[in-house]
């Protein structure tokens, strides 16, 4: 059985592999920079101010839930996050805007604070690089609510962490990935750093620890103690990372990647007929779209006047589209369908552009709909991620959506 | 006694000499309003000797003054009804470039003559060349007459086959640096400055004449009272709020508040700007200004909120939808964000919004019964010194000083000297392009933001790197020109009101806000998060294709950093857990700011 994911942000990662250990020969479709690269490393089931203020209102410490077998089968074959065991506390990272904030799971990158023993000193050194004032960071964190009820205390402290000119304004990926070659040279100015404070209890750095894999477990090995990143979100080696994992990852379960765009889905005979942008037409058995929400580019959004004539725009059909040409989607935002828009200008955003309270946006709903089993509307063709309408827009929620449909892809109708 | 704008007096009554009385109050004049009129009024008063205080309740610059077209344009739009507007309009200009050298900047204009309007140019000619006749004023340079090729040379975005078109010239300005320069000049002659300080009431003495006003600071919740003897009630569109105050009968300070919307584009999306017509016939324009195109206006009247003033997809959409009419690629450019203030324009039933005058004129409320409260109604940006001036000889006939108004020759601060901006990017080694715009917006003063880069080269790092701005002007703002929040240091630097729309930056800028003014750095995020906010609703009413995209990677961004909780955000009795921090010392903020 011949199955096309299209998509491989963790959606379509998770698909792809999810249907070829249900036997099927994978093809895998990449077409640029998804919603997950951009997403900096830290992995949630639920949005984390949710936790935060269920937590808030019950007063306890909420621990994590399980994930499903293949979900957690999934995670370890990529080997790129570190979850939180079920009914265990929540980890916590720090954002590089200087704020702790929990979540169900993390790159392996990233410091985690429950790592760090209660009353523990947290180093930062100070770098000359632009995002990262370490200085202020250490004052922002030592405010912290959840550093004062541990105990925790940070400080900024002299370190020579930059080797070559220009090292300050390369990109923090540019600087990962010195790094990566740097590795003993990095390790020894870091056994310094420990050396002139040695009551230290962890390092906390900019998003800077390698671009292929994450320096910070073998650091941490080395140094003996916890050693890790910012959560830093768009300004991070996080989206490179992913590429190396997911490279692993199918070349380990056999699965092929290309770098194109789908355009069209077709119906063709009994089987699917995809047209890619370089790669002609492929004709497919299952089809997974995974090709993400307005963040990631799958869907587009089209208001009647951007593109209207001399006089009015010419029609007032709801303005969302799929970036892959495909019939018979429905699209639905807040669990109803959109309906053609009442004016011919396009819809007004003024109040549902951004979210209202615990609202999602319309931006973040809106999506196709499918069924239980993430059929989308056409026949052979599955759906998961965020071009899937209402859904969390975490990652544990593309995970979970991406290893459904993939192997519900394979094994319906029987293989 | 009331002074129309051409000076004469409708009555004569005997003035009153009040030298005695000075000392007995703790100032001379009190001015209620932080916009263009008031720090002008604050400016020249101080600079005559009298003793100032300013209120301003939101920040400076926050209505009409920071949310105009950015032109001091001559109004040639009312040569043919109201010439003298046009006349004050553009010698006031001319005064402004001398003061201010440093904020303005050249827009010439494009005005296309389609073939059906053929018959027409001769007379839309002879109109631009009478306008030529007030260039001189503002040393603008006369009209020119383009044929169809020259037009569609010039500017290759203009649909179809012209006719020809019409050339003229104006100025751009920035309405927030011009405000800032009149406040901060206003400070340094001695002049106390309350921002984000609101009057809660103008107390009376026995007769009806002014005695003191009570105020509270809306950011520390302090209240005060100050005694004056006279009070200048410059709030524009707010000026009937502000006389309520001091228990006016109704009607004592008329406007009519005209809502003026401003759509904002990333980039310059035309070589010049660009004249239309909206479907009912209104003229509007595209203009390249500082580094975005602007789409400017309506005129509507307005009932509601002027503290929350907002532009809505109606106001976006006419104003695209009639600029598409002339340069279609308006329609692919990307919406950043909208304007939206309210004109204090002059009361007048019965007169469609764009008929009304832009005369501006001073109500003496002695007629009212008030001695010594007096409000400044009408005008235009373009023409504030010459309103303040009026202003103040009014205060100084009334103080019998002997001193001239001395505005229009003395330079503001910034103004005095050019400042070389690839010198100043080399000394300090800070990219060009930013050294520019901090030359720019601070003028010779920019020296004092270099100062603060020497003494820590630290600050030479950007913060917002759309616009650019760096650490040393963030903090200079803080402690130099009054701002005290995110949204203040926005306004005076544009930080955040770029592309990223302050995804990038906001909250860094929270944290050093929170440093400077001696806050938790948790209540720096909350106000990061309340100006993301602020910022979200006025783009979300022009969103295309290409924003929206961009909007929903900047939700996904603040929930994962920040997070995107706006019901305590919004809600500043309650604030949420995280940001809830019982040990922060919240130390006196204006001490820092008078530093």
């Amino acid at each position: 059985m011949l199955v096309m994911v299209i998509g491989a942000g963790v959606a379509g990662t998770a698909a792809a592999w999810s249907a070829a250990q249900a036997g099927a020969k994978v093809t895998l479709i990449d077409g640029g920079v998804s919603a997950s690269e951009l997403s900096g490393g830290a992995v949630d089931d639920v949005p984390w101010e949710e936790l935060e203020r269920a937590e808030q209102a019950s007063g306890r410490l909420l621990c994590a839930s399980a994930l499903s077998t293949a979900a957690d089968q999934f995670v370890a074959a990529l080997g790129l996050w570190e979850m939180v065991p079920a009914g265990a506390r929540f980890a916590r990272v720090i954002t590089a805007a200087g704020r702790t904030r929990l979540t169900r799971g993390h790159e392996k990158g990233l410091l985690d604070l429950e790592q760090v023993p209660d009353g523990g000193h947290i180093l930062l050194p100070r770098v000359p690089r632009a995002q990262w004032d370490a200085d202020s960071l250490a004052h922002c964190l030592s405010c912290a609510p959840y550093a004062r009820r541990r105990g925790l205390r940070f400080s900024a402290v002299k370190a020579s962490l930059l080797r070559h000119i220009g090292d300050d304004r390369v990109s923090a990926a540019g600087l990962a990935s010195f790094y990566d070659e740097d590795q003993p040279w990095l390790l020894a100015r870091l056994q310094e750093l420990k050396a002139a404070h040695p009551h230290a209890a962890a390092l906390l750095c900019g998003p800077w620890l390698g671009a292929d894999t994450a320096l910070s477990p073998s650091l941490s090995t080395a140094l003996n103690m916890p050693v890790g990143e910012v959560f830093s979100g768009l300004d991070s080696p996080h989206a490179l990372r992913f590429r190396h994992a997911r490279e692993r990852l199918n070349q380990h379960a056999g699965i092929d990647m290309l770098f194109d765009h789908a355009t069209c889905i077709q119906p063709y005979q009994d089987m699917q007929r995809v047209t890619l942008q370089e790669g002609g037409e492929r004709d497919v058995d299952r089809v997974v779209l995974a090709i993400g929400g307005l963040t990631g580019g799958g869907v587009i959004y089209q208001p009647a006047f951007t593109h209207g004539g001399m006089d009015f725009p010419p029609s007032g059909k709801q303005p969302f589209r799929l970036s892959v040409a495909t019939e018979r989607v429905a699209f639905f935002a807040h669990d109803r369908p959109l309906r053609v828009t009442s004016s011919i200008h396009g819809p007004n955003l003024d109040d549902s552009a951004w979210p209202k309270d615990a609202d999602p946006s319309l931006l973040e709903a809106v999506g196709i709909q499918a069924s239980g089993t993430l059929e989308a509307g056409p026949a052979g063709v599955w759906a998961a991620g965020d071009v899937l309408a209402d859904r969390q827009r975490t990652i544990i929620a593309a995970v979970e959506s991406g290893v459904r449909a993939g192997s519900a892809a394979v094994t319906a109708y029987g293989s | 006694m009331r002074v129309n704008g051409s000076g004469e007096r409708a009555q004569t009554l005997p003035e009153r000499r009040l030298l005695p009385l000075r000392d007995q109050r703790d100032v001379d004049v009190v001015v209620i309003g932080g916009g263009v009129n008031g720090t002008g009024v604050a400016r020249d008063a101080a600079m005559r000797g009298l003793r100032v205080a300013l209120f301003e309740r939101n920040d400076l610059a926050f209505g009409a003054s920071g949310n105009s077209s950015g032109m001091i344009h001559g109004g040639a739009r009312y040569l043919r009804y109201d010439p003298e507007v046009t006349q004050k309009s553009c010698q006031d200009s001319g005064y402004i470039q001398r003061i201010a050298p440093h904020l303005l900047f050249r827009i010439p204009f494009l005005v296309p003559v389609p073939h059906a309007y053929r018959k027409a140019f001769l007379f839309i000619e002879g109109y631009f060349e009478a306008y030529d006749q007030y260039q001189p004023l503002k040393r603008g340079k006369p009209h020119t007459r383009l044929s169809g090729e020259e037009m569609a040379q010039l500017e290759p975005g203009l649909r179809g086959d012209l006719y020809g078109g019409i050339s003229f010239d104006e100025w751009g300005i920035d309405g927030v640096r011009l405000c800032v320069a009149n406040a901060v000049d206003a400070a340094e002659r001695g002049a106390q400055l309350f921002v984000g300080t609101t009057i809660e009431a103008i107390e009376r003495d026995d007769s009806g004449a002014v005695l003191a006003v009570r105020y509270r600071d809306q950011h520390d919740g302090r209240s005060g009272r100050l005694t004056t003897l006279t009070v200048v009630n410059a709030t524009g569109a707010w000026a009937p709020v502000t006389a309520s105050l001091g228990k006016l009968p109704t009607g004592a300070a008329k406007v009519r508040p005209g809502k003026g919307i401003h759509v904002l584009f990333d980039r310059r999306l035309t070589n010049y700007a660009i004249m239309s017509q909206t479907i009912d016939g209104r003229e509007i324009f595209i203009e390249p200004w500082q580094n975005m195109s602007i789409i400017g206006t309506t005129d509507d009247d307005y009932y509601g909120d002027l503290d929350n003033c907002m532009a809505n997809s109606d106001e976006v959409r006419y104003l695209v939808e009639g600029m598409a009419r002339v340069f279609p690629g308006v329609r692919k450019g990307r919406i950043i964000g909208t304007t939206a203030a309210c004109r204090p324009t002059l009361y007048e039933y019965g007169k469609r919004e764009d008929d009304l005058s832009r005369e501006h004129r001073i109500i003496d409320h002695r007629e009212h019964g008030a001695d010594g409260l007096y409000s400044m109604v009408g005008g235009k940006l373009a023409s504030y010194r010459l309103f303040s001036e009026e202003m103040v000889d009014i205060l100084a006939r009334r103080f019998d000083l002997a001193r001239h108004c001395m505005t229009h020759t003395s330079a503001l601060p910034g103004g005095d000297e050019p400042v070389d901006a690839l010198k100043l990017s080399q000394a300090l080694e800070i990219d060009a392009v930013a050294a520019r715009r901090l030359a720019y917006r601070h003028g010779s003063r920019a020296q004092r933001v270099a100062e603060r880069i020497k003494r820590r080269p630290r600050e030479r790092l950007t913060v917002c790197i759309c616009e650019p701005v760096i650490e040393a002007e963030v903090r200079y703002v803080l402690n130099h020109e009054h701002a005290r929040s995110v949204a203040d240091v926005a306004r005076r630097t544009r930080l955040g009101l770029g592309a990223c729309g302050g995804m990038r930056c906001a909250a860094r800028c929270g944290v050093i806000v929170a440093e400077e003014c001696g806050l938790a750095p948790q209540q720096g995020f909350r106000q990061a998060l309340q100006f993301l906010h602020r910022q979200a609703r006025t783009r979300a009413c022009g969103l295309g294709a290409d924003q929206a995209r961009q909007e929903a990677l900047a939700i996904a961004n603040m929930r994962a950093q920040l997070g995107v909780d706006v019901s305590s955000a919004t809600r500043t009795a309650r604030p949420a857990a995280e940001f809830h921090d019982g040990t922060a010392a919240v130390q006196n903020s204006r001490a820092k700011v008078t530093r």
